[in-house]
């Protein structure tokens, strides 16, 4: 019996990523584990565009050799939209992890401690 | 068509960015002052662009079309300026410039205030963005534009203890939610091999484009794409259950930030997930985009109840507005799950009438603080025999909040009433919830009013300057004219759901270029 085939083992990587991920963020109690969760999920998301962009069997980069037909073409080559997709996500994640950084630098100086437990001024 | 008055909501957006390199450039080599006239002179600026383009799509040219970069779509993004959203990118630019007015004396007290002007700058660029984009990719960058810049702008005062804590924990929550949206849109992208929103929805039609051809797999996992997007959407906009940061986050921020995240931040998410919806999934005409706006109802009525019964217990004066925002929001979420044109035009009045009352009650909620020196609401008895004028304009602000007649809000929840009783059977119970809500949220309001007027007269640490008082005096004269004209107002909103509704109008618009030809 065929429990996945192999072009799906990759979507079955990205899906238990990111539960992990989303379960993490929202359950662990550390701010530093939390925001670790939070891009490894982009991460995950990530590497979905890259296996939807990618032409499994005989691909070829996405450069049109003489005298093919585009049809032909499009059918094999590997989608440069996807990649653009994810060149674009990582220059924002690196803005994303200033940001979280700086707060939860921040936060530890103002409580010594990054941990949600016990950082209580606010009820919520 | 004239070249400038069609790129006029373009050149605002342009004019923002620019705007924020340019404060801290400014700021490095010249004093304080000159950044306030810089930024104050563009923000003017935006709004001159933004009527420009309102009076180009209601008498002019009608709802078009921009190709960023001159590129049509799918290729390109397409900044739909239609009736639905210039009128809201009107708000978006009246609310900016009044809080501006108000931040100069306001954070007189603050060191550093570039960053502050060059963030908000980046803030109200992301809005526009979100507000006229057909793009679902375009959506994910401009949500990050915005969601940094707030994320950046709460802890502005960081030394302040609690506003460190409100600021992670909005980043933490609100960066889960976008990330949550980025991977919604890669599984669109793997659906349909389009991220245009009318490609979206005209390919669920039948479409075959020139481009990517049909769909790229059935449209079965289209509910949980569309519950991931409603999610994500909710966590930014703050519906029950979601809602936890809001409270923190908008009563910790300095006050003329609260103004725009409770006015302007949660409200442009909802008008976005509402484009999503309506114009992407064709919800109503296709079961896909039906299953998001009954999520939309359920957590509405969550929202309204939850938000306005917290309301009842609040001693923080900025945290009883803040759940107040809670509850319009339901009620907004409420409009348009219903889903048919008046609810849509109700919820498109509410949210157009909750921001000006918002950013008011929350800039007023400010002068009171530095006044009293205390954000407990025990500690404004007497306040209104010591500043007259600024608690007649806070009645004024929460008379209209709790929808007294003849004041604008009134008008919108007597409208999203009527919606919720006439469409239909199924419907017609969530009035008991809604009245509900509105009535907690009465009590409380006027239990604060009768606080600020009880009591002997209290000595006060300052006064509010002329400013502040001229750009709150704005927002309240905005409140009571638009209250005077419900003809005018009704008339808005119709027309701004006729665009959001009409789904083949708004594929045929954006993709005219392409010669489509509905299937």
């Amino acid at each position: 019996m065929v429990i996945a085939t192999a072009g799906q083992l990759p979507y079955i990587l990205v899906a238990i990523m990111v539960s992990i991920c989303i379960y993490a963020a929202l359950f662990k109690s550390n701010l530093f584990k939390k925001m670790l969760a939070i891009f490894l999920l982009t991460d995950a998301v990530n590497l979905l565009f890259i296996i939807q962009g990618y032409r499994l069997g005989n691909s070829i980069p996405p450069i049109i050799p003489p005298g093919m037909e585009p049809s032909d073409f499009a059918s094999i080559a590997v989608d440069p939209l996807a990649h653009y997709f994810v060149v674009t996500a990582v220059v924002i994640g690196l803005a994303e992890v200033a940001t979280l950084t700086a707060l939860i630098i921040y936060t530890y100086k103002h409580y010594g401690t990054i941990e949600t437990k016990k950082i209580k001024e606010l009820r919520g | 068509m004239n070249p400038l008055l069609v790129q006029a909501p373009i050149l605002a957006m342009l004019l923002t960015l620019l705007g924020s390199f340019l404060c801290v450039l400014l700021g490095m080599f010249a004093g304080r002052r000159s950044v306030e006239l810089l930024s104050g002179v563009l923000t003017a600026a935006t709004i001159l662009l933004s009527s420009l383009a309102l009076i180009n799509v209601y008498l002019l040219d009608g709802p078009y079309v921009y190709f960023m970069g001159g590129w049509p779509p799918p290729v390109g993004i397409p900044y739909v300026i239609d009736r639905f959203s210039a009128p809201l990118s009107m708000v978006v630019s009246l609310i900016f410039f009044a809080t501006m007015v108000y931040s100069v004396r306001y954070l007189e007290k603050d060191r550093d205030v570039k960053w502050y002007y060059s963030l908000r700058f980046l803030m109200q660029t992301g809005m526009y963005g979100l507000l006229f984009t057909g793009d679902m990719f375009h959506i994910f960058v401009m949500l990050e534009l915005m969601g940094l810049s707030a994320i950046l702008l709460v802890p502005f005062r960081k030394e302040v203890k609690a506003s460190v804590e409100a600021g992670i924990k909005y980043g933490i929550y609100d960066i889960l939610a976008i990330s949550i949206y980025y991977l919604s849109t890669a599984m669109i992208f793997g659906m349909f091999g389009s991220m245009t929103l009318a490609e979206i929805s005209a390919k669920l039609a039948g479409y075959i484009s020139p481009f990517s051809g049909g769909m790229f797999a059935e449209p079965s996992a289209l509910p949980v794409i569309i519950a991931l997007i409603v999610w994500s959407f909710a966590i930014g906009s703050a519906i029950v259950p979601q809602h936890f940061w809001l409270p923190d986050a908008h009563s910790m921020a300095p006050s003329s930030i609260s103004a725009i995240l409770s006015g302007l931040l949660v409200q442009v998410n909802i008008a976005v997930l509402a484009r999503i919806l309506f114009d992407g999934f064709s919800a109503g005409s296709h079961p896909g985009g039906t299953v998001g706006l009954q999520l939309l109802v359920i957590l509405g009525t969550a929202s309204s109840v939850v938000g306005a019964a917290f309301m009842l217990v609040q001693s923080d004066i900025k945290r009883l507005i803040a759940y107040s925002t809670i509850t319009n929001l339901g009620l907004i979420t409420i409009g348009f799950g219903v889903g048919t044109p008046l609810g849509a035009s109700a919820a498109y009045l509410h949210i157009i009438n909750h921001a000006f009352v918002k950013a008011s009650l929350f800039m007023i909620a400010g002068v009171f603080i530095h006044a009293t020196g205390s954000r407990e609401i025990g500690a404004l008895r007497g306040v209104s025999k010591a500043l007259p004028g600024t608690s007649l304009l806070y009645t004024l602000g929460t008379l209209a909040a709790i929808g007294f007649p003849p004041l604008s809000m009134f008008w919108s929840k007597l409208l999203l009433l009527l919606a919720v009783l006439s469409a239909g059977s199924a419907y017609s119970y969530l009035i008991l919830p809604m009245v509900v809500a509105i009535v907690f949220e009465s009590i409380a309001q006027i239990r604060l009013l009768a606080i600020i007027y009880s009591g002997e007269k209290r000595k006060v640490n300052c006064r509010p300057s002329i400013p502040v008082i001229l750009s709150i005096g704005i927002m309240i004269g905005i409140i009571i004219v638009t209250g005077m004209m419900p003809n005018l107002l009704f008339e808005f909103g119709h027309l701004a759901a006729e665009d959001l509704l009409n789904v083949n109008g708004y594929v045929d618009l954006v993709l005219r270029s392409m010669n489509y030809t509905a299937p």
